[in-house]
């Protein structure tokens, strides 16, 4: 009788065995050859699929291709192009009246641009966009710091796709904060009542007050909840917008499905103008977030398309035959950099020539073959070394031991107690040259990055003390200053706008910067003209250079791989590639 | 009997008040800045607001947030602490106004110095830029980030050039300083002081819509919390309870043979094999099923790692079982084999100790069959102790392995957990883990119950007590 219970087990083992199709491998294989959807890989759940709303990054994957913007960014060339505009705004400065000293700008929709229903794309749309942001019981403070400029909002009265936005000054980047921000929405789907009517986007602007706009509109919380509720965020209908791709469905944890939208106002504009590519029928991204999981799936063609792989495995795979005969290899330059931040405000930091003998100690090449494998490029300023703004006369800092000893001596750093690092009188008192660094402790990256600092300066007789704290509570300590030296990544947007971080009134950490160098910002911010602007930036990048308050180190290499069937293209903006542009090769 | 499940059940309604109230204020202390985390921007990840410019910023979130309230109902600090203190949002001015008023135990006056230096600080904002106001905002960055004194006198220390746009101002901070220098909370100011803040509070609010049903929508996607609960308990429990059963299954018989068959070396070596088993993390056995039993190189591979959503699609187990269990077994297989050895030598002991009581013998020197002998003298007895193990397990056939869900994919209940922990969603954490308060009282609760239903002992001697 016992014996009986074992073999209630073996029905089911044979079962399991049987049960196997032998000839599944075959069958996925032929699936994929033929078919237009691209499988992509997300390393975490997007939180909601609205622009205005979500906080991850991931997200924003998945919902570009559902929406258009004014202007967007040709994926190759890294210009902005019209998008929903008929072409590139008029600008002009204005000499006088009321908005003396300001920028206007002209705008056009498309005549063509229409929403999924027919109704037309016009201005009213992209008024209430900017309500919705300015509403102050949705969290969207982010997106106001530059709109807060708008002084006034026209929409034409003969035309309702033609409007006019005046900024109270001038700014280089403003035709890219006016159009590529935030996408046009749709207003009948959002405010299908026309509330938002009643609300005066200026009165929002001059007022952040949550109280005082209730008193003005008390219908806006409750607005502002039906907003932040589900349908916004995960519902088809309430998520898809004017791009090429709508929302089909979201199984949690698992998948995201779009479908391109059948006979599409913008595919004919897709041979003159990139922005209006969208190739694959489908879009399907898969949600993988252990990276073991995600390789295996990659090796079983379940994906066609994952970036982000740890350099080690990126190796493996292109040594691996079966991979290499289904996938393409891409490692792009990406638009992001790795530097190390000095608390110049600091007694020991705020001498140049230490921060310059410290950029001297560093062995950048040693980090990017230690952490990095070879996958990254030296960089000696803010921007990417591809582009033409970058200042190339600029030359990545040499490793050099000797150089830094040099000139640490230069600064009055001797070793006089013999024991191995430097020290100096520093206000009557015998300082030892030893810095902490802050290093984020679940990082494994950040952690060998650390030893490796650490190593090196020891040996220009610079005491290096690792703090390793995890990441909440290096947000913090950054955001107080309370930090001698951090290591940390920033992504570089394609148009460098330095009065976010090396302005001395900005978030700006390392404490650069003087009223030269923020009078040169200013100019710069100010300045149409590119060619002129350039100048300016080469000369702040070059007093940036000189005064080092961050260690450049280098700008990694994305690790892509995409499926052959594919003819794909890689880009520096991040991810690395934009699927919508994915061709199916037909043989 | 009943008298003793009512008495159950009502600490089990305090103890879940309890935990709430533990919960609630360990997420007050572990929670990162709500307003940055909620306020990304583009490209760069949030936005910048110079400290003394920020506590404006975020009062008026707060009011956004309803986080603009007391915390609990009463609140116990020093006397030198305002009822108002909770008004004060910055995270950064909280903790520099807390440890100035500790070391100055006047709270007016520390008021009244934040507002000269958001007062300077909006003066300064207001001049042209150039070097004067440059060097006054980094001062004053400094200054308001420090609850060290010296620290903000030296900052204030500077040429006459300097200073002359901004004297009046100055000297207003100076005179605050000096009189902050030389106050000392006196002693009645550090007795504590109870303050009653009513029922309109940060916690009174968030427990009473939990009581009515209403466990909120997620901060981090706008869905209600019961909506994704739904969906992710199905999956954890047809892992665990698969695995469950199946670790029963194996356990019973094997362990019941083991303690039957005669002692000799196979049998040891049985025992440290299942040792063994039960050593092994089912982490890293899981990552290695997962390469070695998914991909083409290694072997077989039948199994597939995203099959889930293809499962999702089609309704679930019913429509397709085949593919169901192939998927499954994988997890189910790391979930089992630890459960299933670690059962069967407690099943072994426990029968084995059972087989020596004296009354086994007395059934033997009867006559009775061995299978009489075994099934229905030894095993009822073996078999009393697992009762409490299975009660045990009722909870963990809920709240999933969060190590197996994540390596395998499952959409259950274990991921949803850990997700919404590393994304700040505290209404979905607060539910699950008050989820998982009430399933494990309710399964000692239940444990309970079944050993006085099913041990006439337990009875006996409780009637042998009240007698």
């Amino acid at each position: 009788m016992i014996e009986m219970k074992f073999f209630l087990l073996a029905p089911l083992a044979i079962l399991i065995l049987f049960s196997s199709s032998c000839g599944r491998e075959e069958q996925s294989s032929m699936h994929k050859r033929s078919s237009n959807e691209v499988s992509i890989r997300l390393e975490a759940e997007p939180d909601r699929l609205n622009p205005l709303l979500s906080t991850i990054s991931y997200s924003r994957q998945v919902f570009d291709p559902l929406h258009l913007y004014l202007m967007n960014y040709d994926p190759t060339t890294l210009v902005l192009v019209p998008q929903l505009l008929k072409e590139t705004p008029k600008i002009e400065l204005i000499k006088n009246g009321v908005y003396e000293g300001g920028t206007k700008y002209s705008f056009e929709i498309r005549e063509e641009a229409v929403w999924d229903d027919g109704k037309p794309i016009t201005a009213a749309d992209y008024e209430a966009t900017l309500k919705l942001i300015f509403n102050p019981f949705l969290p969207t403070l982010g997106y106001r710091t530059f709109l807060e400029n708008i002084q006034s909002f026209d929409i034409d009265k003969m035309n309702p796709k033609k409007f006019t936005i005046i900024l109270n000054d001038t700014y280089f980047a403003g035709l890219e904060s006016l159009t590529n921000v935030v996408p046009v929405l749709p207003k009948h789907i959002f405010d299908a009542d026309n509330s938002l009517d009643t609300v005066s986007l200026l009165k929002l602007i001059s007022d952040p007050s949550p109280e005082n706009q209730l008193k003005n509109y008390p219908f806006i919380k409750d607005f502002a909840d039906y907003y932040l509720g589900e349908f916004f965020s995960r519902n088809p209908e309430g998520v898809n917008g004017a791009g090429p791709y709508k929302l089909v469905s979201w199984q949690s944890g698992q998948e995201i499905l779009l479908e391109k939208k059948q006979a599409w106002w913008g595919d004919k504009l897709a041979t003159d103008n990139a922005a209006f590519q969208a190739f694959p029928d489908r879009l399907l991204f898969k949600i993988i977030p252990d990276p073991v999981s995600a390789l295996a799936a990659l090796k079983n063609e379940e994906i066609d398309v994952m970036q982000n792989i740890a350099p080690e495995d990126f190796l493996a795979l292109t040594a691996d035959s079966t991979t290499k005969a289904h996938f393409s290899f891409y490692t792009p330059s990406s638009l992001s950099s790795y530097y190390i931040s000095l608390n110049t405000r600091l007694p020991i930091l705020s001498d140049k020539k230490v921060r310059r003998a410290f950029a001297h100690a560093i062995d950048v090449d040693e980090l990017i073959q230690n952490v990095f494998i070879g996958f990254g490029t030296r960089c000696a300023t803010p921007l990417h070394p591809s582009s033409a703004e970058y200042n190339a006369d600029l030359k990545p800092i040499t490793f050099s031991i000797e150089q830094a000893k040099k000139l640490l001596a230069e600064a009055g750093w001797s070793d006089t107690d013999k024991d191995g690092i430097l020290d100096k009188k520093i206000g009557g008192k015998k300082t030892a040259l030893s810095v902490k660094y802050l290093a984020n402790a679940s990082k494994a990256s950040s952690m060998t990055l650390a030893e490796l600092i650490k190593s090196n300066a020891r040996k220009a007789g610079i005491d290096v003390v690792i703090d390793a704290k995890d990441a909440n509570t290096l947000l913090d300590k950054l955001r107080s200053r309370d930090f001698e030296m951090i290591s940390a990544g920033r992504s570089i947007t394609p148009q460098w706008s330095p009065s976010q971080n090396w302005r001395t009134d900005a978030d700006n950490r390392s404490g650069f910067g003087n009223e030269k160098t923020d009078e040169w910002i200013d100019a710069l911010e100010r300045e149409p003209n590119q060619s002129k602007r350039w100048v300016i930036s080469k000369k702040l990048q070059a007093e940036i250079y000189e005064e080092q308050p961050e260690i450049m180190l280098f700008c990694p290499q994305e690790r892509l791989v995409i499926h052959k069937r594919f003819e794909a293209v890689s880009t520096a903006v991040w991810p690395g590639f934009y699927p919508v542009a994915f061709k199916l090769i037909k043989d | 009997m009943l008298t003793y499940l009512l008495k159950r059940i009502s600490t089990l309604f305090l103890s879940l008040w309890i935990i709430s109230v533990c919960l609630f204020f360990l997420q007050k202390n572990a929670s990162v800045d709500l307003v940055m985390l909620q306020n990304k921007a583009r490209s760069n990840g949030s936005f910048y607001v110079h400290p003394l410019a920020a506590e404006k910023v975020y009062r008026a979130e707060a009011v956004r947030l309803n986080s603009d309230k007391p915390l609990f109902y009463f609140s116990m600090q020093p006397a030198m602490f305002p009822d108002t203190f909770y008004k004060v949002q910055y995270p950064e001015a909280i903790k520099v106004q807390k440890r100035l008023l500790l070391a100055t135990g006047d709270w007016a006056l520390v008021q009244n110095y934040f507002q000269a230096l958001t007062a300077f600080y909006e003066k300064v904002a207001q001049t042209e830029n150039g070097q004067v106001s440059i060097f006054w905002k980094q001062q004053l960055l400094e200054m308001a980030n420090t609850s060290d004194l010296s620290v903000v006198k030296t900052a204030c220390k500077a040429s006459d050039e300097m200073r002359e746009p901004f004297i009046e101002e100055l000297r207003k901070l100076e005179g605050l300083l000096n009189r902050l220098s030389y106050q000392t909370p006196s002693f009645f100011s550090w007795l504590p002081s109870p303050g009653w803040n009513g029922f309109d509070n940060q916690f009174h609010n968030w427990f009473s819509k939990i009581i009515y049903g209403d466990i909120g929508t997620s901060s981090r996607d706008g869905r209600p919390v019961m909506d994704k609960l739904k969906e992710a308990i199905p999956w954890t429990l047809w892992v665990n309870g698969l695995a469950i059963i199946l670790a029963y299954m194996f356990a019973m018989p094997v362990g019941i043979l083991m303690a039957i068959l005669p002692k000799s070396r196979w049998l040891r070596w049985t025992n440290n094999i299942l040792l063994a088993l039960y050593a092994l993390p089912a982490f890293w056995v899981g990552s290695l099923l997962l390469f070695q039993a998914t991909l083409p190189e290694y072997g077989f591979s039948f199994f597939s790692i995203s099959g889930w959503s293809n499962l999702q699609q089609k309704g679930g187990f019913l429509s397709q079982p085949i593919p169901f269990l192939l998927q499954l077994s994988l997890p189910v297989f790391c979930m089992a084999y630890g459960l299933a050895a670690y059962l069967t030598s407690y099943m072994q002991s426990t029968f084995s100790k059972v087989l020596k009581e004296p009354y086994m013998l007395f059934a033997k020197t009867k006559g009775i069959s061995k299978a009489r002998l075994y099934f229905i003298h030894a095993l009822p007895n073996a078999l009393l102790p697992q009762i409490v193990f299975v009660a045990g397990i009722i909870p963990a056939l809920i709240t999933g392995s969060v190590v197996i869900e994540v390596i395998f994919n499952v959409p259950g209940m274990g991921r949803l957990f850990i997700d919404s922990i590393l994304s700040q969603d505290w209404t979905t954490v607060y539910s699950f883990v008050l989820l998982v308060s009430v399933l494990t009282a309710a399964g000692l609760i239940l444990s309970d119950i079944l050993l006085v239903v099913t041990d006439p002992r337990i009875r006996l001697t409780r009637e042998n007590k009240n007698e």
